[in-house]
């Protein structure tokens, strides 16, 4: 943009912020999708899907670069806060995730698709063991045999989200 | 699946080996400030208030909107349920109507009774005061942690500690308020501790929440008539002095040797309005947390033990 601001229409001055702040969007997405966490569902046992975890997986896995371990640092903290939980145990989970993803993602670069998919069960289930873990330390320990249902529809979610994902990737084309 | 393919690393640059860097430097940098969060959250709790408050208020007015439809749909299943079963159901609530008809005479009578028995004592009432009324507007569907988020909060002069009941019974206590809305923790709740009272027996006990719905009878009074039996109704003792006394807390539903598993009465499918109640007896400390004492074990008069509690 070497124009003066002065000269550009209205519609050059949205493209400008659009093509500034595009590449916010997946970890804006996954912050509004922390909100859902809030739902007013009350059921004896977890029932909202980790949402904002699956978009950490599906960003951190495909395009890590949209996914800082900073920016799932405050997807974490907005994940802990709507959840009711101690802050910090998804705070600290999720950035290590994301450097793990990373890491892991960099170096098997090809593979099928259901591969992936099939990753992905185990890796919640076990992101969920942990969040328990860290929050029993911290606080107060609690029965994990109540999250399995969660963590199945979670994992039932995860092609539906990557396709989302995949969508909005084609859509606004990030560099 | 269009995911564009990455691009290959131009290894050996310096620009990117710098850039490489200064990205694993954020990436621990991110870790270390969760793990501090939860240091701070252990050693200091009262500091993340100020943040929690501010998330209810942001977060109770999106799902008093968006709850809108999911009622709708709860609404329309419930009523395509109700016909379910229709003639079956009207004909065994007929019958149970019946016999409760019998019994509200006897307690009319029991009522008037024990009215002018307290007038004889010169017996004074002490009542809870109702703060406000409010609706559910969100929860903590997602984790372990039982709580549910009301649309009323230290705005309309909510506190932590208050108890909180619905038209069925206790819901719980406040725990976290913001300025429009307030998080209350659910009898369910791990965290969860009422001082109890059976009704068939008149033994006091202190229910604890266990989670996926449940609670668990603990310190239950001496004595064989004392023990519990399933269908047994649970209320407030009074114990502690937070919880007003003889508001249905659970039923319990089995008993297994020691443990006493008990569903609370305002379960989460009933939830619409709560009504928040000023703390009914606040021990001298007052906001303290409640005093669930070990007390609960010693079968004491309700107003003695308000006044033995630190």
């Amino acid at each position: 943009m070497n124009a003066p601001w002065v000269h550009l229409s209205t519609d050059e001055r949205v493209a400008w912020h659009w093509n500034r702040w595009r590449r916010a969007v997946p970890a804006a997405v996954a912050l509004f999708a922390a909100l859902a966490l809030a739902a007013p569902m009350l059921a004896p046992a977890p029932v909202v899907p980790l949402l904002p975890l699956l978009c950490l997986i599906v960003w951190g896995l495909y395009q890590p670069r949209l996914m800082p371990p900073w920016a799932a640092l405050l997807i974490g903290i907005a994940s802990d806060l709507t959840m009711a939980l101690p802050l910090g145990v998804n705070a600290t989970l999720m950035p290590l995730l994301a450097i793990g993803l990373r890491e892991v993602g960099a170096r098997l670069s090809a593979r099928r698709f259901l591969v992936d998919w099939a990753i992905a069960g185990p890796l919640i289930a076990v992101y969920q063991l942990l969040a328990l873990g860290l929050a029993g330390l911290v606080g107060t320990v609690r029965d994990p045999s109540l999250l399995v249902g969660q963590v199945l529809l979670s994992w039932a979610l995860f092609p539906a989200i990557a396709r989302a994902a995949a969508w909005a990737q084609r859509r606004i084309g990030f560099a | 699946m269009a995911w564009p393919t990455t691009r290959p690393r131009s290894g050996g640059s310096r620009r990117d080996a710098r850039g490489r860097l200064i990205g694993a430097a954020l990436g621990v940098g991110a870790v270390a400030g969760g793990a501090m969060l939860l240091a701070i959250g252990r050693i200091a709790p009262e500091r993340m208030r100020g943040l929690r408050a501010a998330t209810l208020d942001l977060s109770a007015p999106v799902w008093d909107v968006a709850r809108v439809p999911v009622q709708g749909v709860q609404d329309v299943a419930a009523g395509v349920g109700d016909y379910w079963d229709a003639i079956g159901r009207a004909r065994r609530l007929e019958a149970e109507l019946a016999a409760t008809r019998r019994e509200a005479a006897r307690a009319a009578l029991f009522a008037a009774e024990n009215r002018r028995l307290k007038l004889l004592l010169h017996f004074t009432e002490t009542d809870s005061r109702r703060i406000a009324v409010a609706r559910v507007v969100g929860g903590s569907g997602a984790s372990l942690v039982e709580t549910a988020v009301i649309g009323a909060g230290a705005g309309t002069g909510v506190r932590p500690g208050q108890p909180v009941v619905t038209d069925a019974g206790l819901l719980g206590r406040v725990t976290e308020v913001g300025v429009r809305a307030s998080r209350v923790l659910l009898v369910s709740d791990n965290e969860s501790r009422v001082p109890v009272r059976i009704v068939r027996t008149g033994a006091p006990a202190l229910l604890a929440g266990v989670g996926g719905g449940w609670a668990e009878l603990r310190f239950i009074g001496s004595g064989p008539e004392a023990a519990p039996r399933a269908g047994d109704l649970l209320v407030t003792s009074g114990e502690g002095g937070l919880f007003a006394p003889d508001v249905p807390v659970a039923r319990v539903e089995s008993v297994h040797g020691e443990i006493a598993r008990a569903r609370p009465v305002a379960s989460p499918a009933t939830l619409g309005l709560a009504v928040v109640q000023s703390a009914w007896m606040p021990p001298p400390s007052a906001g303290a947390a409640p005093a669930a004492g070990l007390a609960a074990a010693a079968p004491a008069p309700v107003r003695m033990a308000v006044m033995v509690n630190p």
